[in-house]
């Protein structure tokens, strides 16, 4: 089942997405290409993270044409959705790592979860992604000993461990000071720079105009792209529809 | 040092395996409390005598024959000759003077009494054993307190049923008791099994870890239930004399019976308790679990 254009990642087509059993998202046309990074932003509970939970067959499609890489969402088996996942990296805004295991357990529980036995492999692939977020130092450390920053990091680290096509971020800055928001975005930049797309929802405008990409607003579910030519007036009473 | 001491004590996964340990040593007490009744049955049972009489006048050697072939039939336990002389002398003690002092003639015949295994004194089965017996050649009457019997298969029939019946309460209510604090250990886990899924594991995957850690819990409770059945019935036997009555512990069907109760209980209700307590989760979105 592939999709016409290879490197065409997501393509959404008059999607109404439905978050238990209710449309939170009407009508979405979306459409994500290979190595480009797409903000969706918009007030608080308008369906920017249910869109983002679509992507990865958490939030279920109710009507209309949706594939996410060689996925069709509308006919996806509960099997199939790990699989998908795996070609996927997801970045949440409180972390969700394993509590009860160290940074290396975490990222290791991963790899093993994807099909990858070999423990030198395992080692090596773990030790490449934390160089890659700047945490190789604190491999051994539990999850509750880690400042949020580091976290956030770890997350990264943990997206990134199955050179994934696309990484979905929900508001990865949302619980971070500015200083390390920014770091936590460089490093989402590099990642979008070697190839990677990605998809973010954040409330942050910061971000949009020191990493730009294209910017879907989020509005009583309903999302609509603003051109860049619009982007320099788009003020933030318009932001958050004021 | 204190800290730790109370952290292992107060650990989700002790109290957990002490929980099912308990419920385990529970069934193990109901597993003997029916063994004993059995022993109790059986004893009673195995008492009832069976007096067949023999022909007059037949020889010793056919009076041996008969002996022979009632130790021969698998149902018999206990064959004990009492001849003529030995039944008036018994008649005598009973009532307290010879009656062969007013008789010319002892009207005593020969017996043999006899006991049966007590697998074969259900009612319906002594009517044919009764049949075969008459058939050998030296018996003329075959004598069993019928009524006796009968009354006694029936009450231990409806006795049996209610202890079977309690037995099976016992284990749903194990089953519910093991069920509600495995489901509480996975209950702690269950954001982490979401993210376990968010990051794409299959449900097999995340399911097998706890489905060995169900299998440890289980194997550990019951051995925890296995010494504390033995020491109780070491204290038994070392209290009661009269333990010997109702079971006998020396018998290793006593100890295999109890211990496999407890193991396989152990094991099997852990893991199905397990395997639908994660399932659960598994099959719960992010959103659901919150409400719960």
């Amino acid at each position: 089942m592939q999709t016409a254009d290879s490197n065409l990642f997501i393509d959404y087509r008059g999607v109404n997405v439905s978050y238990n059993h209710v449309d939170v998202l009407r009508n979405v046309d979306f459409k994500l290409d290979k190595g480009e990074i797409v903000y969706l932003i918009g007030r608080v509970g308008c369906g920017k993270s249910t869109l983002l939970k679509s992507f990865y067959a958490e939030a279920r499609i109710s009507e209309g044409k949706a594939r996410v890489l060689n996925f069709d969402l509308n006919k996806i088996k509960g099997k199939q959705v790990p699989f998908l996942r795996r070609k996927l990296g997801i970045v949440f805004q409180d972390f969700k790592l394993l509590t009860d295991r160290s940074v290396n357990d975490n990222l290791e529980f991963v790899l093993r979860a994807t099909d990858m036995k070999d423990s030198a492999s395992i080692n090596r692939r773990i030790k490449e992604v934390l160089d890659f977020v700047g945490m190789s130092a604190k491999g051994y450390k539990m999850p509750h000993e880690l400042s949020g920053g580091e976290q956030q990091r770890v997350v990264i680290a943990r997206a990134l461990l199955n050179n994934p096509q696309i990484i979905l971020a929900d508001e990865p800055t949302g619980n971070l000071d500015a200083h390390t928001g920014k770091e936590i975005m460089q490093l989402i930049y590099q990642v979008v720079e070697s190839g990677t797309s990605v998809v973010m929802a954040t409330h942050n405008m910061r971000w949009i105009s020191m990493f730009p990409g294209r910017v879907f607003h989020c509005v009583e579910g309903k999302l609509t792209e603003i051109p860049s030519s619009q982007l320099e007036n788009f003020t933030l009473d318009d932001f958050y529809n004021l | 040092m204190a800290k730790s001491v109370k952290y292992i004590l107060f650990n989700s996964k002790l109290t957990t395996v002490v929980s099912v340990s308990m419920v385990l040593v529970l069934l193990g007490i109901t597993t003997i409390v029916l063994l004993m009744s059995k022993n109790l049955t059986d004893h009673v049972r195995e008492n009832f005598i069976f007096k067949l009489t023999l022909k007059e006048g037949i020889t010793q050697k056919t009076i041996d024959a008969v002996g022979d072939t009632l130790r021969a039939k698998p149902y018999i336990k206990e064959v004990n000759y009492v001849s003529k002389e030995l039944a008036v002398q018994k008649f005598a003690e009973e009532l307290g003077e010879d009656p062969m002092e007013s008789l010319d003639v002892n009207p005593l015949p020969n017996t043999y009494e006899v006991s049966l295994k007590a697998a074969q004194l259900a009612a319906d089965s002594l009517k044919n054993i009764e049949d075969e017996l008459i058939q050998i050649k030296g018996i003329t009457e075959v004598d069993y307190p019928h009524n006796l019997v009968e009354t006694f298969s029936r009450n231990v029939r409806a006795v049996s049923a209610v202890f079977l019946f309690m037995a099976g309460v016992l284990l749903v209510i194990s089953f519910a008791l093991i069920n509600n604090t495995i489901r509480l250990l996975i209950y702690s886990d269950r954001f982490l099994i979401q993210t376990m899924k968010q990051v794409g594991a299959t449900r097999n995957f995340i399911r097998k870890p706890y489905m060995k850690q169900g299998l440890i819990i289980g194997l550990i409770a019951s051995g925890i239930a296995i010494v504390i059945i033995l020491l109780m019935l070491f204290c038994m036997g070392d209290l009661t004399s009269d333990i010997s009555l109702f079971i006998d512990l020396q018998d290793t069907t006593l100890y295999l019976a109890t211990f496999g109760v407890i193991l396989v209980s152990g094991i099997l209700i852990t893991e199905l308790s397990t395997y639908l307590a994660v399932n659960k989760y598994l099959r719960q979105s992010l959103n659901t679990m919150y409400l719960i």
